[in-house]
């Protein structure tokens, strides 16, 4: 059981993929203009973190070593579209919402990184519970810029306004320039952390 | 004409993959910490995107596209509709193309390959190259114009991070705190760099 | 990776092989099983425009209720017009198809009864750069034409011209920004004026 806790945790908060590591923040940036965008993408990455690490686990003592990249790629890849799909059949706007950053889950180097570093060599628990962990911790970290994002650039949360009428949102919060430099500051808190720790 | 030019000059400066799309974001911050390999990058990017954007393309808007089959099949191929597989195919491609090019540029053009050689295996997990093929399906492009966009898209993510690593050197110099080095400043730089490219959206043309 | 060895390439293909036609399967058997749900939900997005602009609130609707709102107040007639009978009609709705800087735009011309008035204009597709040509689809860009005529003393039509020029009672200022997106939908907008004339009035 402890075993599969720290798997879990690892991937959530000790090893956050998205702050120690710097993996896959491209759909960080560009999906977080809404928490409801931040959610449904980090919810995204979770379901196919966990399939793939599933199958790719199941599939560890069959899966020959030269072809192996290839053959997660497209366990990968059958997970994204079949999300893609399930968005388009139950939740259209939203799927037109992330549009191309739903398929770019595939290039997703925390994806492809957790099925080679750890679905190849673990068990099928614990595979899942690490594509948990990891999943979940990039989808903290995407909902907390979304809601800087969303409330300091846009006045609203979840669609709903927050902000005072007369209050001016920061429209650059919206655009590219915010989410680099929010992300910047918010990895400079992490990095200040880990120094701590360290020293 | 103006068109085309139209195209080259969003993907390179208005609507740069990288500084509006953040796509190839992992490599941009790993790479851009050394000029002579951003350089190779991103002319390896710059190289696959195109050819990979028009391969695609061809493959999409023959094959995949809904009652794209229509000139192979005839009037039956309607309403066959493929483009459900088309994420993988395009993934098929990108990584087929970047294997193939390694082979022939490492046996007819050792020279190329000394410039390119080590970056090719890093491009199939860019994002920016399966980023083109995805956005040219949305924008409906013909496979002369996504091959056009996928050039100045890779030519985009080039120039950033070009522009990025030269910024970089003069960091090596600079007095900073030290949890502000490497990642954050990159990053602060590359919203900087952003909002400077932000300032061609007014441009005409 | 010395462990290649030439004799299991064959075995490695063939396993490749089989996990890409296993997976393409999973996938060709779940996109028939949803595809009646996505085929109605992309054209109730399409129709989700329409309504609103002649006037049917779509707020809270689900892709059915769209799709029976739809079904149960337009008409088609022939060169893709369509006529609208609900509350608030009857209007003529002429298609707009327009080439943009990255795609096509498309939308619709949405005429009064009295054939040379506009009801409303609305965008239901296009891919123009954020802030700058996808202004074209914003509320504020298409209520100038709310109300506006299409002929003008003289024989001149309506016409959209550079941002900030339009100076005549016949001119409406364009996208700031985006000469070439404000171009191709003028000339869209144009080609939907003159369906609207030729077949226009009520019916």
């Amino acid at each position: 059981m402890s075993r599969l806790r720290d798997a879990f945790l690892d991937g959530l908060w000790r090893e956050n993929p998205v702050f120690w590591q710097v993996l896959g923040i491209c759909s960080a940036l560009a999906v977080t203009t809404r928490v409801e965008n931040a959610l449904y993408m980090g919810a995204a990455v979770t379901v196919v973190a966990m399939g793939s690490n599933m199958m790719v686990s199941l599939l560890r003592r069959f899966i020959p070593r030269d072809v192996r990249l290839m053959v997660e790629m497209v366990i990968i890849a059958g997970f994204v579209a079949l999300f893609d799909l399930y968005l388009k059949a139950f939740s259209y706007p939203m799927s037109q919402q992330l549009g191309p950053y739903v398929g770019l889950i595939v290039t997703n180097c925390i994806i492809l990184g957790r099925t080679e570093a750890f679905a190849l060599k673990n068990g099928v628990m614990e595979s899942v519970a690490d594509g948990l962990g990891n999943g979940l911790g990039y989808s903290a970290v995407l909902v907390v810029i979304a809601v800087i994002r969303e409330v300091g650039g846009s006045g609203t949360f979840l669609g709903h306004q927050v902000l005072p009428a007369g209050a001016q949102p920061m429209r650059v919060l919206v655009a590219a320039p915010g989410a680099f430099i929010i992300m910047s500051l918010l990895a400079w808190a992490f990095q200040y952390m880990k120094e701590g720790r360290r020293v | 004409m103006s068109e085309l030019l139209g195209i080259i000059l969003a993907g390179v400066l208005t609507h740069n993959i990288l500084l509006t799309g953040f796509l190839g974001m992992c490599s941009f911050i790993a790479i851009s910490r050394d000029l002579r390999a951003s350089l190779g990058l991103g002319l390896a990017v710059t190289f696959v995107a195109t050819f990979t954007a028009g391969l695609n393309a061809l493959i999409y808007n023959y094959f995949l596209a809904p009652g794209a089959m229509v000139w192979l099949l005839g009037d039956s191929a309607r309403s066959i509709d493929l483009s459900f597989v088309s994420l993988i195919v395009f993934i098929a491609v990108i990584a087929g193309f970047v294997q193939v090019v390694e082979m022939v540029i490492q046996r007819w053009f050792p020279l190329l390959h000394g410039v390119l050689g080590i970056f090719l295996p890093l491009i199939t997990v860019n994002c920016a190259i399966l980023g083109v093929s995805l956005f040219m399906v949305i924008k409906g492009l013909t496979p002369f114009r996504a091959t056009v966009y996928g050039f100045a898209s890779g030519a985009g993510w080039a120039l950033a991070i070009i522009l990025m690593a030269a910024m970089r050197r003069r960091l090596d110099t600079s007095a900073m705190p030290r949890a502000f080095a490497g990642v954050p400043v990159t990053l602060l730089l590359t919203g900087l760099l952003a909002a400077a490219f932000s300032a061609f959206a007014g441009m005409e043309f | 990776m010395t462990e290649i060895e030439s004799g299991n390439i064959l075995k490695s293909l063939s396993f490749l092989g089989v996990v890409v036609l296993l997976t393409m399967g999973a996938l060709a058997w779940t996109h028939t099983s949803w595809s009646k749900r996505i085929l109605t939900n992309e054209s109730a997005s399409r129709h989700k425009a329409i309504l609103e602009g002649v006037g049917v609130s779509t707020r809270g609707m689900d892709s059915n209720a769209i799709e029976y709102m739809f079904t149960k107040h337009f008409r088609s007639g022939s060169g893709g017009i369509l006529r609208y009978t609900g509350p608030g009609g009857p209007l003529s709705c002429y298609p707009i198809r327009a080439r943009g800087l990255w795609g096509p735009i498309e939308g619709w011309l949405i005429m009064e009864p009295d054939g040379h008035t506009i009801h409303s204009v609305v965008i239901t597709h296009q891919e123009e750069t954020p802030g700058l040509g996808a202004e074209v689809a914003s509320p504020s860009f298409l209520a100038r034409f709310r109300g506006r005529s299409i002929v003008y003393a003289g024989g001149r039509r309506l016409a959209v011209v550079k941002a900030g020029q339009a100076r005549a009672e016949y001119e409406i200022d364009g996208i700031s920004g985006a000469t070439l997106t404000t171009r191709g939908f003028g000339q869209g907008l144009d080609s939907a004026m003159s369906m609207a004339l030729k077949y226009g009035g009520s019916r």
